[in-house]
């Protein structure tokens, strides 16, 4: 399944063979399609000439809608996807800065390549802008480094997680926005009358690619895009090779340590049904959201977090840790031999609280202390150095 | 070489279309979007680390760029900022548009066009950083996989733009 190993694929050289070739398909585009001369895009804002807009969300939609077929037909595993992670406030102040620069410069950094490919002496001279400007972040950062890495720092937080609606629906709705921005953009260009009447042929040729992406979008919609038990089934090999490893499962020892670590913002997910919930679980455990809120949940978690799936049986949380990966959520791990190992390691002499009364998280078994005399265990979790949460139990 | 008689640009909705199914293949194939700015990032670092390696090694922002996995310059966003120039070269050739030429407004002269050509360049490549991507690497590559704050960002290019189109309009128009 894509995306494709490259180098293992084409050798050493592949990764950056494919690179370049995307690269030329990229600035092959952007040159036939205008923006690659300063006077065309600046016209954006004028609204004279709206081919950025145009070319931007034509392309935008068009790869989206590609892609959301590929995932749905399990083509394509978007969890291996780079979805650019929001950092909201730095990006905001970002893209500000740089519309700035757009409408004094003329170009944007990768159109400045393509003036200076075609001879343009200002996209030259942009781009020798852009080096200083470059370096001039580079040693000026270390002074506010803090609020550039934090400052509305959200992970990898899409909108169809945001919004919580399904992905596919999302897609069409942005299309048919895309749609309607044409159409405006077409009657915006008439009515300012600096360029030509599009011909018949190119109006139908419009509405022929209108009808196309539309008729594509509906399509994804109706393929769907896989829930977690599809995903999985689509990775069990993979899935199965990691868990093999032995490396996710983390001892009862080292869970109670993460526990007592106030340091450590750890998340226990209880993954068994909610009548075995209710009667015990471990301190400050939450039980596993239901599939329909599970990407979202996921996405909504910080993503500095451990995730840590505890079940009655390790194979109940292998099941859930299944599911939870194939969506892609990082730092996962689950509790070594299940609650059964747990009460057997620290209420051995007591009798099984899931099998009296509801107790939820009452109970020293919930959370037992910490003498400090336990075993000595290796590490499973990674941890991270100086993030501070507070909590914990104990 | 240059043709008398530069051809018309595509519509572009079709040149969207051709790059929307780059952009498609880019994800499909290696897993990230597209990037203009990030071989300029490459390059600047590169050329830190060769000429003042104690510089990069006391700031960490050169010190995270250099430190990763590979060498600087064979990159992936190296290789595809030298396959922009040479893609734009390609179209620019067959469409007879290739000119030695300066592009500006009407109203001003050759001087102020290229200040603010550099004046640009130099606001964008700090803002790229600061947004950890530009119109390539975020709104487009982020924008196609729905990544909210590429979509804030994506606004905010255009909110920026418009902001001062008017008090820049001798500048253009």
């Amino acid at each position: 399944m894509a995306p494709l190993d490259l180098h293992t694929l084409l050798g050493a050289w592949g990764p950056g063979l494919v690179a370049m070739l995307l690269g030329v398909g990229f600035g092959f585009s952007i040159e036939r399609g205008g923006l690659g001369n300063a006077k065309r895009l600046a016209a954006q804002f004028y609204l004279t000439d709206l081919r950025v807009l145009k070319t931007m969300f034509t392309a935008i939609v068009t790869a989206m809608v590609l892609i959301l077929l590929t995932t749905g037909l399990g083509w394509l595993d978007d969890s291996a996807l780079w979805i650019n992670p929001t950092y909201l406030w730095p990006g905001i102040l970002g893209g500000l800065l740089l519309g700035v620069g757009f409408i004094v410069g003329g170009y944007c950094p990768g159109t400045s390549l393509v003036a200076t490919a075609t001879g343009k002496i200002d996209g030259m001279v942009f781009v020798v802008g852009v080096l200083v400007g470059t370096w001039t972040f580079g040693q000026t950062v270390p002074t506010y480094w803090s609020s550039w890495n934090h400052w509305g720092f959200m992970g990898r937080l899409t909108l169809h997680d945001l919004l919580g609606v399904p992905k596919h629906w999302l897609v069409l709705g942005i299309v048919l926005m895309a749609l309607s921005w044409f159409v405006g953009a077409e009657l915006l260009e008439r009515w300012r009358g600096e360029l030509p009447r599009p011909t018949r042929k190119a109006w139908r040729g419009m509405a022929a690619g209108a009808a196309a992406l539309l008729g594509l979008a509906l399509l994804g919609v109706a393929v769907g895009q896989p829930d977690s038990f599809e995903r999985v089934a689509l990775h069990r090999t993979d899935l199965d090779a990691r868990l093999a490893t032995r490396g996710p499962y983390v001892s009862a020892d080292e869970v109670l340590h993460l526990m007592h670590d106030h340091t450590v913002d750890l998340t226990l997910l209880d993954v068994r049904p909610e009548a075995r919930f209710v009667r015990f679980h471990l301190l400050d455990a939450e039980p596993l959201p239901p599939e329909a809120a599970l990407s979202r949940w996921i996405a909504q978690r910080s993503p500095t977090s451990i995730l840590l799936l505890v079940g009655d049986t390790e194979a109940e949380a292998e099941d859930a840790w299944r599911r939870l990966a194939a969506l892609g959520a990082p730092r996962l791990y689950l509790l070594e031999g299940g609650l059964d190992t747990w009460l057997q390691r620290f209420g051995a002499e007591v009798s099984d609280p899931r099998l009296g009364p509801a107790l939820g998280a009452r109970g020293k078994l919930a959370c037992p202390r910490l003498h400090g005399d336990e075993p000595s265990f290796t590490p499973k979790v990674k941890l991270l150095a100086g993030k501070k949460k507070g909590g914990g139990c104990g | 070489m240059t043709r008398s008689d530069p051809k018309p640009f595509w519509s572009p909705y079709l040149a969207g279309a051709l790059l929307g199914v780059v952009l498609f293949l880019a994800f499909f194939l290696t897993g990230s979007g597209l990037g203009g700015s990030g071989g300029f990032l490459r390059l600047i670092a590169w050329v830190l680390h060769t000429v003042a390696p104690s510089s990069v090694e006391h700031n960490a922002y050169w010190a995270g760029v250099t430190t990763g996995p590979g060498s600087l310059l064979n990159h992936r966003l190296v290789w595809g900022a030298v396959g922009v120039v040479l893609g734009g070269l390609l179209s620019g050739w067959l469409g007879g548009r290739l000119k030695i030429e300066v592009l500006k407004g009407p109203s001003i002269d050759m001087k102020l066009r290229l200040a603010a050509a550099l004046l640009g360049g130099f606001l964008e490549g700090y803002a790229a950083r600061l947004a950890r991507g530009c119109t390539s690497g975020q709104a487009l590559s982020g924008g196609a996989v729905l990544s909210a704050g590429s979509w804030a960002f994506m606004f905010a290019v255009f909110g920026g733009g418009y902001l001062l189109a008017y008090s820049v309009r001798r500048l253009w128009r």
